[in-house]
């Protein structure tokens, strides 16, 4: 394998293609890590429930009467049956639909039909659901598989000065900021275009040019990358006026812009003046990701709305628009948004890696590096080195 | 513990309300380590009455971490011989027998941790919360505080203007809510509910203050009713047991029920040495030790303060009141002396 002067390629062609790189993957980077779970709202009443996939383990979380959340393998201790499925509410009790062990809230087995004929002896409180920890941080829920899991503080502390300087908690969430999409390449490649710095002014031309992207300033702190770019001038010059959507109140003047950080692993944040969303990848395959989105905005009237939209409708036409201008409905380079462009993108370079002809490429000193940086990560939590 | 008694001198009194007083002390350079306190601990006072030795502990009420004097705050307890004396005649200039702190029921804030703190106070149970609210204000930037207080009227609000600006100054981080069993009809103070706490009010309080972290702590710090109905509810709402801590404070105690006892021959590790006694049946473990001339630590006398525990090695005893115990460190062979009978006809206990 020929490597180029910046180091490229960190991981070999078989990491975005392999199934072998894929489960290893799955078990030492999606599970041993915290998986973005939900939004603190997806729970809120006592006996209430989700169930995420968080790597090889199936985890759900529900309110106790307390108000705490508790997380649990979603395993029957009997013979390991998925106890709840998707979301829902439960009253006192999680009976496993096979044989009808019960488990009670705290995860305990209260009962096991005929106990006395089937099974003479059993210690009852030897078969309680297994544990795993549950957090919420930034208002978003957490789970890590392992009970004793390290702090989700000490996990995200030193990356959080990095982030947004307000409280996402304090956001609303909007049905029309929610979007999934299943694409065709591998989960690395979506996060190598979401913090490659090189593509923003090209591939992004026209969607993304209300930040100045000549300013960004961007590092990994630890596994997880942090970024930020300030408003564009001609958009600072009258963000208040111009904003397409009410300012999210709390970020000083002269820091305007957006952050845009990826959590480990493939958990994207994009932070900005007038939006909040989650960015979350899920791998599925070797050569094909699930991306969910979540957005939230200011806790506005929707007049507010309205009027900041129609204020500000002219200027973005002005400003706004397509690379190309072919038709939109079959070319995502002429659609004018963003994320078309950047799926496109993946898709394409994913393909090419079939190619006997495919190459890895120079890659650029500052733009790219940390693309360079996230192959590091990689390569070190595959080889269990953290 | 050790069980050496300092002479401290009161530099200040301060009148908190109409009854309650706070009384801080000197500590000469030399003694400071040895009266480092961790948030929620006990000093134990001495006094002589009428020639006789008397003991009561009170609990420190402040944080170690704001470069406070140490203080406690008393409320005289109509029956308190230690503190009625303390808050009517007490002057600053004026020593006072002090021991150095102690106590098991305590916060240690953990800096890179994200935590939810309950607080259950009531009356002069205040001391340790505010001890611990401050602290955890001060050293886990993460926490978030929960303080429901209970008092009979606004006017017996012990730290109400303290805890005023502690709630201002961290406004997204602690909240106090204020529950009072007789309201004045004209007071301006308007409390979160009248009543008392109970398990219905724990319910209701739960769900309007629920926890950003998950990582939950409750602390209990009011009379014995009080603390059992809190405890109770939390219970009853599925709170496990090792993230709730309890102290008794003031009022009805517990009613100390009869326990049985055998005599008994006690093998005694006492601070390293090997120690024979016996003892008789209804005596306290607590009373034979000191009946040999030993001076075990003791305090309270009333199985809240922890001052006299010990370990048991062998046999078993029957407890009496054993509230400054969890029910861990009991499983785990602690006793408290002073509330202990023998069991079995012989007996091993360590004191360290
Ligand atoms: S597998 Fe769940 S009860 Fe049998
Ligand atoms: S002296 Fe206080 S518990 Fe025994
Ligand atoms: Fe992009």
């Amino acid at each position: 394998m020929s490597t180029h002067s910046n180091g490229m390629p960190v991981l070999p062609k078989e990491a975005y293609t392999s199934q072998e790189w894929f489960d290893r993957e799955q078990a030492q980077i999606f599970s041993k890590t915290w998986s973005l779970a939900g939004f603190r709202e997806d729970i809120t009443e006592p006996g209430q429930y989700i169930s995420v996939q968080a790597g090889l383990n199936n985890i759900f979380i529900v309110m106790g009467r307390d108000h705490r959340l508790r997380a649990f393998h979603n395993i029957c201790r009997h013979r390991g049956t998925q106890l709840l499925r998707a979301e829902g509410k439960t009253q006192k009790a999680i009976t496993c639909p096979y044989h009808d062990w019960t488990y009670d809230l705290e995860g305990n087995l209260i009962s096991v039909p005929e106990q006395e004929k089937e099974f003479p002896g059993i210690d009852l409180s030897c078969n309680g659901l297994k544990k795993a920890s549950v957090d919420i941080w930034r208002g978003m829920l957490w789970v890590h598989p392992d009970e004793n899991a390290p702090s989700i503080i000490n996990w995200f502390g030193e990356v959080e000065p990095y982030l947004a300087p307000y409280d996402p908690a304090g956001l609303i969430e909007t049905e029309e900021g929610y979007s999934k999409h299943e694409i065709k390449a591998n989960w690395k490649i979506i996060v190598e275009n979401y913090i490659d710095g090189y593509h923003l002014a090209h591939l992004h031309s026209h969607t993304l040019n209300m930040y100045d992207h000549s300013k960004i300033e961007c590092e990994f702190i630890g596994p997880h990358f942090a970024f930020w770019e300030p408003l564009a001038d001609f958009y600072a010059a009258e963000v208040e006026k111009v904003t397409p959507m009410p300012l999210i109140p709390g970020i000083p003047k002269d820091k305007m812009g957006a952050w845009v950080p990826m959590l480990f692993p493939g958990i994207g944040l994009g932070e900005s003046e007038n939006s909040w969303s989650t960015f979350h990848i899920t791998p599925i395959a070797p050569d094909r990701s699930m991306v969910e989105i979540r957005t939230r905005v200011a806790n506005e009237s929707t007049w507010a709305f309205t009027k900041a939209a129609m204020a500000s409708a002219s200027f973005w036409d002005k400003h706004l628009g397509a690379k190309y201008n072919e038709d939109p409905k079959v070319d995502p380079m002429s659609s004018g948004d963003f994320m078309q462009e950047d799926i496109y993108a993946c898709e394409q370079q994913q393909k090419s890696l079939q190619s006997p002809y495919f190459e890895h490429g120079p890659s650029s000193k500052h733009g790219e590096k940390p693309v360079r940086d996230h192959q590091r990560v990689v390569a070190e939590w595959v080889e269990c080195k953290p | 513990m050790r069980n050496i008694i300092y002479s401290l001198r009161v530099s200040e009194v301060i009148s908190e309300t109409k009854h309650a007083k706070t009384i801080r002390f000197d500590v000469p350079a030399e003694l400071k380590e040895e009266f480092f306190w961790k948030p929620g601990q006990h000093i134990t006072i001495e006094l002589d009455v009428n020639g006789e030795k008397v003991r009561r502990p009170f609990t420190i009420s402040a944080a170690p971490s704001r470069g406070k004097a140490l203080q406690i705050t008393v409320k005289p307890n109509p029956d308190g011989i230690v503190s009625k004396f303390l808050c009517t005649k007490v002057k600053a200039g004026q020593r006072l027998d002090v021991m150095p702190p102690f106590g098991g029921f305590t916060l240690e804030p953990q800096k890179d941790q994200q935590r939810t703190l309950y607080f259950f106070a009531g009356g002069s149970g205040i001391t340790p919360a505010i001890a611990m609210i401050e602290a955890a204000l001060d050293k886990e930037p993460r926490a978030k505080l929960f303080l429901l207080y209970a008092n009979r009227t606004a006017d017996d609000i012990i730290f109400k203007e303290q805890l005023e600006q502690l709630e201002e100054h961290f406004s997204s981080r602690l909240e106090v809510r204020h529950i009072l069993s007789k309201p004045s009809m004209w007071s301006m103070f308007s409390p979160w509910k009248s009543g008392r706490i109970t398990k219905d009010v724990t319910v209701e309080y739960l769900s309007e203050c629920r926890p950003v972290a998950q990582n939950t702590q409750y602390f209990i710090c009011g009379p014995g009713t009080m603390n059992a109905d809190v405890r109770k509810a939390l219970q009853n709402c599925d709170v496990p047991t090792d993230r709730i801590h309890a102290e008794s404070f003031g009022g009805n105690l517990e009613t100390q029920k009869e326990v049985s006892s055998v005599p008994a021959l006690l093998k005694l590790d006492y601070y390293g040495e090997a120690i024979e006694l016996e003892v008789a049946k209804g005596q306290s473990i607590m009373n034979a030790v000191r009946a040999a001339g030993l001076e075990p630590p003791y305090s309270c006398q009333s199985g809240i303060c922890g001052a006299c525990r010990a370990q048991i090695k062998s046999g078993a005893v029957n407890m009496q009141a054993r509230m400054a115990l969890e029910d861990s460190e009991v499983a785990k062979g602690a006793i408290l002396t002073c509330q202990s009978y023998a069991k079995t006809a012989e007996l091993s206990i360590s004191f360290k």
